[in-house]
């Protein structure tokens, strides 16, 4: 498994720091209120790690999946996958503009991933000095089975984890980020964090 | 090579559709893709709100997209799976497709001017009619799959394997609401006999057309089901014994008094009918509760065929007797 070495894996995290500042400051921006992320926590994850987050932990809460693929230059590209609550996601809404009354979650939950990957991985990207372009974000939830099928097909080995945790104002809103990068993302990945380390 | 002069034909021949709006929603540029469509040449259009050109367009939604490209600097997404369209435009196989618009998946992109810095928001649109017609027809097979997997082949009313997922489901929905709930078992009397005397061809025509019948005598909510050879059951829910032991009779009568025209003949069948009430005290499931209403037919053919009998724990004692004095 390629793995991160101690300088890589500091200078990955100081990226994200960077990255979720910028995030926080457009999302702030954008909501018109304050919103406070945490520094994330990052770890490399295997398949089986990630399989173990698929299983629901309370079947009564509805765990939405969210995927989005990017891709920037010099074959960094990977999946972003969105976990979080159904409700937690209607609160954001609320504060989005949607409609009270919107019986169209798919749309609301999409538009809503939509939004915090690609603010984040926009600003991550950046450090990067990767412009990323995106897929369309697409709904998983109903799709349980194939997806964990998709994860045991070695397709990929090792995976980014990045936790986020979002507080806007008076309520918060906890979702996890996992991006999925493919054995050629994370040399290139690992490339551009080399390059940044010879920098300082 | 300057590469410079391809993009604009390009821009133009690209099988999707592109659409550059200022951030106060006025029309800069859209492509012959579109054009084409709308059938409105772009300088007629060109510094006019996208609102009073395509007048279908959610105002609200759109805005609220359009906004958050602009303030983010990031791309959102539409997909026709949750809105078949955002530009009302016509597909280019009117004949052969059944939609009347064309399906799209559109991304809105932020553009950024490189001299002024201006924003703008790119609308991509994409056609996806075909995919949309793909998936309709896909949900549709898969409908009638399950329609098929669930229905008997000769009678049309549900299989033995359905029928009996229903009535567990009405057995568990019963008990947890308190409800009454009965079942009916009833058999062709003399089925044998009645394929001796106008073959199987006969025989079948008979199981299809009672059943038939006894469906069009039957509530919405009661289910009909085959449950082997000439062996049939009706789920009755939120219904009491007596209540089903009047529907049962009432079946009975009407199937006695309904000849079935076969070949120029009339054949003249009767059923016998076995009813039984879920016991709230009990814990029955179904393979119990199919007993007692088993057990209520054999007793409805002992005496003779063509009626009802409902059953209550004293039959079992009645069937033990005479069951011992005719050994």
């Amino acid at each position: 498994m390629a793995m991160l070495s101690a300088d890589q894996q500091d200078a990955l995290q100081e990226l994200m720091n960077v990255a979720m500042g910028m995030a926080s400051d457009q999302l702030a921006r954008y909501l018109n209120t304050l919103v406070h992320l945490q520094v994330p926590a990052i770890r490399l994850v295997q398949p089986s790690d990630l399989l173990a987050q698929l299983e629901p932990e309370n079947a009564d809460q509805q765990r939405q999946v969210v995927s989005q693929g990017f891709i920037g230059d010099a074959g960094f590209q990977g999946e972003a996958v969105l976990f979080y609550q159904l409700s937690n996601a209607r609160q954001l809404a609320t504060m989005l503009g949607y409609p009270a009354d919107d019986a169209n979650d798919a749309e609301m939950l999409t538009d809503i991933s939509s939004i915090l990957t690609t603010t984040f991985l926009n600003s991550l990207g950046g450090q990067l000095s990767a412009q990323l372009s995106y897929s369309a974000p697409r709904l998983l939830s109903d799709q349980q089975e194939l997806l964990v099928q998709r994860i045991e097909t070695p397709g990929w080995r090792a995976a980014l984890q990045v936790s986020i945790h979002y507080q806007v104002i008076d309520y918060a809103f906890q979702c996890e980020m996992v991006l999925l990068i493919p054995e050629l993302g994370l040399q290139t990945l690992q490339q551009r964090l080399d390059a940044i380390l010879l920098e300082y | 090579m300057d590469a410079q002069w391809l993009a604009m034909p390009i821009l133009q021949q690209l099988n999707s559709g592109v659409l550059v709006l200022s951030t106060d929603y006025h029309i800069c540029f859209y492509n012959q893709f579109i054009e084409r469509r709308l059938g409105v040449p772009l300088a007629e259009v060109r510094h006019k709100s996208v609102f009073d050109v395509f007048t279908d367009l959610p105002e609200a939604w759109l805005k609220r997209k359009l906004d958050s490209v602009v303030a983010l600097n990031a791309p959102v997404f539409s997909s026709w799976e949750q809105r078949p369209y955002v530009l009302k435009l016509p597909h280019l196989r009117p004949i052969s497709n059944v939609s009347d618009y064309m399906i799209q998946n559109c991304s809105m992109l932020p553009l950024l001017h490189p001299h002024t810095g201006e924003t703008f928001v790119c609308l991509l649109i994409e056609d996806a009619t075909d995919v949309s017609l793909y998936q309709q027809e896909l949900q549709r097979n898969m409908q009638a799959l399950q329609q098929a997997n669930r229905m008997d082949g000769l009678t049309q009313v549900f299989n033995r394997s359905y029928w009996e997922q229903l009535l567990n489901a009405e057995i568990l929905r019963a008990r947890r609401y308190h409800q009454p709930l009965s079942l009916i078992l009833f058999d062709l009397d003399k089925f044998k006999q009645l394929n001796d005397i106008y073959g199987h061809q006969g025989g079948d025509y008979v199981l299809v057309e009672l059943s038939a019948f006894i469906q069009s005598l039957l509530r919405e909510s009661d289910l009909l089901g085959r449950y082997g050879g000439e062996e049939f059951g009706i789920i009755l829910p939120n219904t009491g014994l007596q209540g089903a032991s009047e529907v049962a009779k009432r079946i009975c009568r009407q199937v006695a008094a309904h000849p079935l025209h076969y070949q120029q003949q009339d054949i003249r069948a009767t059923i016998s009918l076995g009813v039984a009430e879920l016991n709230p005290h009990r814990q029955q499931d179904v393979h119990d509760l199919v007993q007692c209403a088993d057990l209520a037919l054999y007793l409805s053919k002992r005496e003779g065929r063509n009626r009802s009998t409902s059953y209550r724990d004293e039959l079992r004692h009645y069937l033990q007797k005479i069951t011992e004095s005719a050994h």
